[in-house]
């Protein structure tokens, strides 16, 4: 499933009931193919996290339209859309976002359980999940006894628990040392491979081997590399 | 893990969720003395209001017609009578229980050894009573007047074998008049004898009772020739304020009562319908409330219950402000695992559910707690105010069940509706 943005912009009033806008994302327009890794580039306060927010599903943009296959999704209403982002869109956050009073099993395990899938056939996927990305002994520590590479690879497994088609990543490499983020985009590569549509978000010079595309985002706008 | 994220919840945010449990403990402890207190105050309000004097008149029918007709209440002798022997039968009626106090009086007018002229009351002081029901109690003036103040001398104690029979209480009025101190033998006389009153000491009771002797019953149905009768019966009753049943009763009759509302009328115990109880059990009697009395009672207590509604209301207030601030302050704190369970797919209803679920546990915690709290402020108030234990109220354990429930609900409301606005976009990118 591709994901499409079609002139999207957000903007912001600055001055409460004047006119002073400002755009943090300007009229883009981009499409995230399946099987492909995509990599933005761009400095802090670029858009980025604006543009994944609206691209997620998460942030209602102020134009444009966003496309998961054929299905526009700010169209639903936002039950639906909650459910269709579980679904189909997997997000790793910037930072440490983890529910501090689970496990990482069942940090893993909570997109398919508010998915309303409980089984133990999940409760193996997210196992498999751990193994893969090397964290399978850590699987009832708790979030907090995590070292940093630990917890983007946490976040990456339940960003994928529910084997969603698209995949947005939003500085997963952020403080990580050179050896974490390598096995980090290791990681998004090999999920791309298998078909998923990848969008990093980076300021990680090293992204760029590993990515089949390669965009700059600057003063909310988008540009090809 | 539905329970596993609350349990976590709750124990990683032990501080603030005791800090919940104890504003809500104080908000149901609060709730539950006052509530218990108000469904028991009735009964103790009345048992002090009882203090200040008789609020039943019980007179012959005769006396009442005449008295009715040309405004007569002279306090003088009686035309007609009512039988000494029925005394007894006031306690023997529905209310029977809620009599607390009665006297008979014997009202005659007496010359004095100057030539003047006194009222000379006969009553019980303390009279032992043992009722054909097998049941026994002391009746008479001496708690029907219990703010008379005695200057010298002491009350009457009927109880004591070394009473003398011709016994008497002289006002301070009086007494200042004729010279008279506790002691003395004042000689009063009447066209039916004379009998000389041995002054056992001296009340003052700060109105025309001032200018009065009272003596025991038999004294003054001597001096009155009316051996075996009495002139009047002051009654001390418990009783229910009166609402528009009992004021239709009142002013229409019982006979304008349905089958229904009257049976409903009869069964309470509103100052008519024991007035109507005291008329069946006691021949050609017309009891009438003290109306000042009765009314004064009902304000009373009214006011009293309103003071404890209003308390409740606001110690619940309280409690559903404090509990709007933590709770609020515990979405905050956790607005990032919010904004990822909402990234994750979650929805509203479901967060909410989690939220509301760890503050109903709480909840549960604080009201248990409050309400054995309650208990004992209502044992301190109880044995503080009316000197006796307030009697705990089953009803008011689903009563505050209820009330913390909606002051728990109500003091969610503006922690609810922030989880509903957290935009996921804005709390995960740490704004």
């Amino acid at each position: 499933m591709n994901l499409t943005a079609s002139n999207i912009s957000k903007k912001y009033n600055r001055s409460k009931g004047g006119a002073n806008w400002f755009y943090a994302v300007k009229s883009i327009d981009l499409c995230i193919e399946a099987g492909k890794l995509t990599a933005v580039y761009g400095r802090s306060g670029s858009g980025k996290t604006t543009l994944l927010n609206l691209l997620g599903g998460l942030l209602q943009p102020s134009e444009g339209k966003v496309l998961c296959g054929e299905t526009d999704i700010y169209a639903m209403p936002d039950k639906e859309l909650s459910a269709f982002r579980n679904q189909h869109i997997g997000i790793v956050p910037q930072g440490a976002a983890a529910l501090g009073n689970l496990t990482v099993l069942e940090n893993v395990l909570l997109p398919s359980l508010i998915g309303g899938r409980s089984s133990d056939e999940q409760e193996k996927r997210a196992e498999a999940l751990l193994q893969s990305f090397g964290i399978a002994s850590l699987r009832d520590v708790m979030p907090r006894e995590l070292s940093g590479g630990e917890q983007r690879r946490m976040a990456i497994a339940r960003a994928l628990m529910n084997r969603p088609e698209i995949l947005l990543c939003d500085e997963p490499t952020g403080d990580l040392d050179d050896e974490n983020t390598r096995v980090v985009l290791r990681l998004l590569r090999d999920e791309a491979a298998k078909g998923t549509a990848v969008l990093l978000f980076t300021h990680e010079a090293d992204a760029r081997n590993y990515a089949d595309i390669v965009m700059k985002m600057d003063g909310g706008s988008l540009e090809k590399i | 893990m539905f329970f596993r994220m609350i349990k976590g919840a709750l124990f990683r945010q032990k501080s603030k969720m005791i800090m919940i449990a104890v504003t809500i403990a104080l908000g149901s402890s609060l709730a539950t003395a006052m509530l218990n207190i108000m469904l028991d105050v009735g009964d103790k309000v009345n048992q002090e209001l009882k203090a200040y004097g008789a609020n039943i008149t019980v007179v012959p029918k005769e006396n009442s017609v005449l008295d009715s007709l040309y405004d007569l209440d002279d306090g003088g002798e009686s035309v007609a009578h009512l039988k000494e022997e029925d005394l007894g039968k006031i306690k023997t009626i529905f209310w029977g229980f809620n009599i607390l106090d009665f006297t008979p009086f014997v009202n005659t007018v007496v010359t004095l050894g100057d030539g003047s002229t006194a009222k000379l009351t006969g009553t019980w002081f303390n009279h032992h009573l043992a009722l054909n029901t097998g049941e026994e109690l002391d009746a008479g003036i001496h708690s029907l007047r219990s703010w008379w103040e005695i200057k010298n001398g002491q009350w009457l104690d009927e109880q004591k074998e070394s009473i003398p029979a011709n016994g008497a209480l002289i006002g301070s009025a009086l007494a200042a008049r004729l010279g008279v101190e506790t002691g003395d033998t004042l000689e009063v006389n009447t066209a039916k004898g004379s009998q000389a009153l041995q002054i056992a000491g001296v009340y003052d009771a700060g109105g025309d009772e001032d200018e009065q002797l009272f003596t025991l019953l038999p004294v003054a149905q001597m001096l009155a020739d009316c051996q075996g009768l009495i002139d009047s019966i002051e009654v001390s009753a418990l009783t229910t304020p009166d609402n528009e049943l009992a004021r239709k009763a009142a002013t229409k009759g019982p006979g304008a009562l349905s089958p229904a509302d009257y049976e409903t009328w009869y069964c309470t115990a509103y100052v008519s319908s024991i007035c109507y109880q005291i008329q069946e059990a006691i021949p050609d009697s017309v009891a009438s409330a003290v109306r000042q009395v009765a009314e004064s009672e009902g304000t009373i207590l009214d006011k009293t219950r309103l003071l404890m509604i209003l308390i409740t209301i606001l110690s619940l207030f309280g409690s559903a402000l404090g509990i709007s601030n933590l709770v609020t302050a515990s979405v905050m704190e956790r607005s990032n695992e919010i904004g990822l369970l909402k990234a994750i797919g979650a929805r509203d209803s479901r967060i909410s559910g989690i939220v509301l679920t760890e503050i109903m546990l709480t909840a549960i915690v604080g009201g248990v707690a409050g309400y054995f709290m309650g208990y004992g402020f209502a044992q301190i108030i109880g044995h503080t105010v009316f000197a006796s234990a307030i009697e705990m109220k089953p009803m008011v354990i689903p009563l505050v069940a209820v009330l913390i429930i909606i002051v728990t609900l109500a003091g969610s409301i503006p922690a609810i509706r922030m989880l509903l606005r957290l935009r996921p976009a804005e709390v995960l990118h740490g704004r």
